[in-house]
């Protein structure tokens, strides 16, 4: 059988894939199925994302990242940021993305230590002594 | 070849050791985290400087760190390319990014259960891995890893989006459990399809292979969590631990059904004739070895007599692999030539 992807070699290898969880099975040869691993994304959320991205228009300060450069239409295209700075500059674009991606757009788990003892002193601030141990445990040493 | 890699095809990978609970059927957990650098533009955007401070970074603070202080450090620029493969058959390494070894690099420790890849597509990728079912247990060793590479980077954070990613998806938490199971029962019963979209429908992701750059692939089915933004880590470590049992059973019930029901000749057959070719033949293609040991991986779990045994079997897995054989003879040898060395090295533990 020939390679269903160049329809030039004989293909070698039965490459199972997932897409939709649906599991289809494609004759490829070495070469083809090396490049189709290559491409495969972590996830298909990150096509989820690009396609999300691009039903929107930039509003007029989501143009670049003022740091980075990384411009609206890359961060459509590849569906990827360039640096931190990304994330205050398509705020709002990201901001609805990420909703319809995770079903959420809020960070809930941990957190580094400089901003969970940020957290610690609000938490004995508001007298929440519960969050307060939990926070403290986490700061600890393991 | 590096004396480090040399040491890594002598030593053993911990997951292999069929130790774990349910390794039956799940080979080997994996959780990982991403993170970055809070002053550097990430790895795709950044100058080969940058690159180069952030690999400087990441290699001190591994060393500084109490789990990998006597790790390996590898820089991909110092290695063959077939070096890069074994890595990526070893999953050290991700294979989409084997194009570019500049100024990347891998922090293997020991018995390769915690391991750090450095400026893919994040700055770092913080994992572990183990035999079996153990979500829990390297989701504890690896929030202590990432808490001790914390204390000496700065890591992007926002207080909305949690740990800032190259790939909003993965933003968040940054973190990716994973387990990789072995599914014979349920592909000869027909019900993969099923079970899979089932997954979906309670935000796993599923998929078809055994690892990530490497050929195909008997019945092996990674699956993992979907989104990383809005649950705590440990809720998604229970998460991915509940769905993952809830397949192990359906195995196990297929399994039994498969063994007990009019189809255990047909599975008899199956496993026997794996055996007599993976027992004599002279050269093997790597999807065919795959094929025939996932049978007998099927019969292992059925608890029939075999001639090998659990450790033995999950090592041909990766040893099989294209730069495995290559590594072990110590030089590049053709396509031809590695199916004949598959066939002696499996004939010899067969
Ligand atoms: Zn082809
Ligand atoms: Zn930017």
């Amino acid at each position: 059988m020939l390679c269903s992807r160049c329809q030039r070699n004989e293909s070698e290898v039965l490459l199972k894939q997932i897409a939709e969880n649906y599991v289809s099975q494609t004759a490829l040869c070495r070469a083809c199925a090396e490049k189709a691993l290559a491409e495969q994304h972590e996830s298909v959320l990150t096509g989820l994302l690009a396609d999300i991205l691009s039903t929107r228009r930039p509003g007029p300060r989501e143009r670049a990242c003022p740091a980075c450069g990384l411009t609206f239409a890359r961060l459509r295209d590849s569906g990827r940021v360039g640096c931190a700075e990304c994330y205050s500059a398509f705020r709002e674009a990201l901001d609805d993305a990420l909703r319809r991606v995770h079903g959420a757009s809020k960070h809930t788990g941990l957190a580094p230590a400089a901003e969970t003892r940020r957290q610690l002193d609000d938490a004995i601030a508001r007298e929440d002594f519960e969050a307060a141990a939990r926070l403290r445990d986490r700061l600890r040493e393991p | 070849m590096s004396f480090q890699l040399q040491n890594l095809l002598k030593l053993k990978m911990n997951w292999a050791t069929a130790s774990g609970p349910t390794h039956e059927t799940v080979l080997s957990s994996r959780v990982r985290l991403a993170r970055n650098l809070a002053r550097l533009p990430f790895p795709s955007h950044g100058s080969p400087r940058h690159a180069a401070a952030a690999l400087e970074d990441a290699f001190a603070a591994g060393r500084r760190s109490r789990p990998l202080a006597k790790a390996a450090y590898l820089r991909l620029d110092e290695l063959e390319p077939t070096e890069h493969l074994f890595l990526a058959e070893r999953r050290l390494i991700s294979p989409a990014l084997l194009q570019n070894p500049k100024q990347r690099g891998v922090i293997v420790g020991e018995r390769e259960i915690l391991s750090v890849m450095v400026n893919e597509e994040d700055h770092l990728r913080l994992q572990a891995v183990d035999s079996g079912l153990c979500l829990p247990s390297l989701w504890q060793r690896l929030s202590a890893l990432d808490a001790e590479f914390g204390r000496s980077l700065e890591f992007a954070y926002d207080r909305r989006w949690g740990y800032l990613t190259s790939c909003p998806t993965n933003a968040g938490t940054g973190m990716r459990v994973s387990a990789l199971l072995h599914l014979p029962g349920l592909a000869i019963a027909g019900m993969i399809n099923p079970i899979l979209k089932g997954l979906q429908k309670i935000g796993m992701t599923a998929r078809g292979m055994y690892g990530e750059g490497t050929k195909v692939l008997g019945d092996f089915y990674q699956v993992s969590n979907a989104t990383t933004l809005g649950r705590s880590e440990e809720d998604f470590v229970q998460r991915v631990s509940g769905a993952v049992l809830g397949v192990v059973e359906r195995e196990r019930e297929a399994q039994r059904a498969l063994s007990e029901g009019a189809r255990r000749i047909e599975i008899e057959d199956l496993v026997h004739r794996a055996i007599g070719i993976l027992s004599h033949a002279r050269s093997i293609s790597f999807e065919e070895g795959m094929q025939h040991l996932s049978y007998v991986r099927l019969a292992l779990s059925l608890r029939w007599k075999m001639p090998i045994g659990w450790e033995a079997l999950n090592e041909l897995l990766v040893l099989a692999q294209p730069a495995h054989l290559q590594m072990r003879a110590g030089r590049a040898v053709a396509s031809a030539e590695r199916r004949v060395l598959r066939a002696d090295m499996i004939r010899a533990a067969f």
